[in-house]
């Protein structure tokens, strides 16, 4: 058992979206910043991999990736997938408790409980384009509260649709270098899916690879009369520089010797 | 002559929000004598001459990086420590070694294990707690001992 190597994309979507690029807007950090990865905030990541092998020449230590990619205005992926929807849920519940409140009081006409009525505000729903049919889904704005129905929005006035991670590919991948899949995961996370690769560190090198990201953008939908989401393809590069060493000794430098205990020095 | 391991599991984000590793290192053995204060720092591990020790470090999440950077062990003047430690966590290193014959038994050879964590001022913690003891004859030990 090894540690883990975590590597987290960090995207300005907005900023990708004017550039039709990720390139000077993805932000890659992993944790192996101690132990040699460079590159760490920029878009040009070359995370570090110590492999090693035993004095027969067999692996020695087997080496896990993981991915995770989030946008800069995204709410937290930690959120409950139905964040939005419990938000919206709760406007109303807060305003029907109020309602509930003026029972038995004296003096409640119907335009008090009216005008109580009117704080309900319709949540504005948004369109995700996906397999040519759409997926309703409440907006929220930068602080995760419900954008209320017929607001004016943009880009940047609501909480981003995070990006997701489609393939990965490149050299690496083709090489046999690492095999990379996506998994289910109990933790709800970008919807209970992730992005993980093992390594080989038998062929010591710098090997690139090239993550596929789906932005999203939001416009206006003519058919549904909705703010729409649409996805828009990207990649971007990132590399894994492998090195492969023999196992050594801590206390010797080299093979297994007797422990430095009670020693005059 | 046979082996023992000893196993060190670290909270590493526990160790760097509290900036100690007391409470967040659990050391353990598998001797056949077991050893005192499993689970802690304090750990007390009864090995015999030519028997291997191997000192393994894991991480309660399997994402943090955590590695042994230096194991020394106490020269017998006291306070200074004394033993080659390997000094950066980049290149792959066990920490195994064969217990030597001139050990005194019954007493506590106590060791510095040296954890690097991340990167900053906070990010390499020790512990000078745990050791190593030769078991001494039966009939010097007290009942509480063994």
């Amino acid at each position: 058992m090894t540690q883990q190597r975590g590597i987290v994309i960090v995207i300005d979507v907005e900023a990708a979206l004017q550039a039709g690029s990720l390139e000077g807007c993805t932000y890659f950090f992993d944790n192996a910043g101690p132990f040699g990865t460079t590159g760490l905030g920029t878009d040009k990541l070359v995370s570090a991999i110590h492999g090693s092998y035993w004095l027969d020449g067999s692996q020695a230590s087997e080496q896990v990736l993981n991915f995770a990619v989030t946008g800069i205005t995204s709410l937290p992926v930690t959120l409950p997938r139905d964040y939005e929807r419990h938000q919206a849920r709760q406007r109303e519940r807060e305003t029907l408790a109020k309602i509930r409140a003026l029972i038995g009081e004296a003096g409640v006409t119907n335009a008090d409980i009216r005008k109580l009525l009117t704080g309900i505000e319709m949540p504005q729903l948004s369109a995700i384009r996906s397999f040519g049919h759409h997926l309703k889904h409440v907006l929220l704005d930068n602080l995760g509260q419900p954008v209320p129905a017929g607001a004016k929005v943009d880009q940047s006035s609501v909480a981003q649709l995070p990006p997701t991670i489609t393939d990965i590919t490149g050299e690496a991948v083709e090489k046999g270098i690492i095999y990379p899949a996506q998994y289910g995961s109990p933790d709800l996370v970008n919807g209970g899916w992730y992005w993980s690769a093992t390594v080989a560190t038998h062929s010591p090198k710098v090997w690139s690879y090239t993550l596929h990201i789906v932005v999203y953008r939001l416009v206006q939908d003519a058919a549904s009369q909705l703010p729409s989401w649409e996805p828009v393809p990207m990649t971007c590069d990132a590399w894994l520089n492998i090195s492969s060493k023999p196992v050594r000794n801590g206390f010797t430098g080299g093979g297994t010797g007797i422990l430095p205990i009670g020693l005059p020095y | 002559m046979g082996t023992i391991n000893i196993v060190s599991a670290v909270d590493v984000i526990a160790a760097l929000s509290n900036r100690s590793l007391e409470g967040n290192l659990l050391m353990m053995d598998d001797g056949p004598l077991p050893g005192e204060n499993q689970g802690t720092p304090h750990l007390t591990t009864y090995c015999w001459p030519g028997w291997q020790i191997n000192w393994t470090i894991l991480q309660v999440d399997l994402q943090t990086p955590a590695e042994i950077r230096s194991i020394r062990f106490t020269s017998p003047g006291g306070d200074s420590w004394a033993g080659w430690f390997a000094g950066d966590a980049i290149s792959p290193v066990v920490w195994s070694g064969i217990v030597p014959p001139w050990l005194i038994p019954g007493h506590h050879y106590q060791y510095e294990i040296e954890i690097v964590m991340a990167r900053g001022s906070n990010s390499v913690l020790s512990v000078q707690t745990p050791s190593l003891v030769v078991p001494p004859p039966r009939n010097l030990l007290t009942p509480q001992g063994m």
